[in-house]
């Protein structure tokens, strides 16, 4: 039974593996015996995560900005066949919606939407997803639930869920299963570097609306591993949300 | 940086303040339809329109309308 979640022999590609739960999702993944291919912008940050792993020598480093469309192809590219797609990358910007402009809602629903979409899309394009593989992204429970100033990236993480379920459907047929997981408040820098507004103090208080106290990046990195893993092979199209209790108020 | 156009752009925060009920000298918390929401607006219009930073710790210490002109100057000089 336990074997089911080993991920030896697979190969998986995770984005933003540069930081927060890329990062730990590349280690856990690492420790299960996959061979990863971590992705993220900053080229330092992503040998920082690979000197943390497991088995060294069977990751392979992509340093790509998906912004940059040039970036974006060649790392596709580049990128061999995989098992899995961990899709961790993302942003948020708090904007009241009276103060939402065109830049930051076109880049917010790029990078958290249609960079991920397309990523996935083109990997199937040149068979680069294997049959039985895996596909997950990372969402968020703001997705469901409103909170002031999230309009941009709460509507990215819902046009996810939705991509979520189409993706689920038209993939079965190659047994490719295709999962969302959507987390409350997880300790990242994600929380500091995107609030700027948002004081320690607030996040403290904030945090007392989960009964289980804000997410590590363990917690995320646990479900993702299960959703690799053949333990959870009669799952498609699910959205787990995992947030510490915070949605049963 | 100009005083009427600060007074312009912080009267857009609000659904529907009156813009002759805001002077430099009205206090934040008296205004009318004060929440948190418009604690984060105010963070959004010095970001976007002077391009600084603040943070509701910055605005809990700001009690006037000037008081909140003048941060948002004096951050505008150390960029
Ligand atoms: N932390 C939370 O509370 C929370 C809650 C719910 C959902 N989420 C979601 O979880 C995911 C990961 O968040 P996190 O907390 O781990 O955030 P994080 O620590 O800020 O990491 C974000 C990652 O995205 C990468 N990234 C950003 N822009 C990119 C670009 N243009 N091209 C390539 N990579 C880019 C970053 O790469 P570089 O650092 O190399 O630039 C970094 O690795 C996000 O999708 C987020 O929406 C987070």
């Amino acid at each position: 039974m336990l074997n089911d979640f080993l991920l030896e022999g697979k190969s998986v590609l995770v984005t933003g593996a540069s930081s927060g739960i890329g990062r730990e999702t590349a280690i856990r993944l690492a420790e299960q015996g996959a061979s990863v291919m971590l992705t993220g912008r900053n080229r330092d940050a992503l040998n920082e995560t690979l000197s943390l792993m497991k088995n060294k020598d069977t990751h392979s480093l992509f340093a790509a900005d998906m912004e940059d469309p040039s970036a974006f192809a060649s790392l596709i590219e580049n990128i061999g066949c995989c098992d899995g797609a961990v899709h961790c990358a993302g942003i948020y910007k708090s904007q009241p919606c009276r103060y939402i402009s065109e830049s930051q809602l076109h880049q917010i629903m790029h990078l958290n939407f249609e960079i991920p979409v397309l990523l996935t899309k083109t990997l199937l394009k040149k068979r680069k997803i294997n049959k039985n593989g895996s596909v997950i992204f990372i969402s968020s429970i703001l997705a469901y639930y409103v909170s002031e100033g999230s309009l941009a990236y709460g509507a990215s993480k819902s046009a996810l869920n939705a991509a979520v379920r189409f993706f689920a459907l038209e993939l079965s047929g190659l047994k490719i299963r295709v999962n969302a997981i959507s987390p409350g408040v997880v300790k990242t820098n994600f929380i500091r570097k995107n609030n700027t507004g948002i004081s320690q103090e607030r996040i403290d208080e904030d945090e007392k609306m989960y009964p289980l106290g804000y997410g590590t990046p363990e917690d995320v990195a646990n479900a993702v591993v299960f959703f690799l893993s053949d333990a959870s092979k009669w799952i498609t199209g699910s959205n787990l949300i995992i947030d510490g209790g915070f949605s049963l108020r | 940086m100009e005083e009427n156009k600060f007074l312009r752009n912080f009267i857009e925060v609000f659904d529907e303040v009156p813009t002759e009920a805001i002077t430099m000298n009205t206090v934040l918390r008296a205004i009318e339809g004060w929440s948190s929401l418009v604690g984060l607006s105010i963070i959004a219009m010095a970001d976007q329109e002077y391009g600084v930073e603040i943070d509701d710790v910055d605005l809990r210490g700001i009690k006037t309308v000037g008081e909140l002109f003048d941060l948002i100057q004096k951050k505008t000089n150390v960029k």
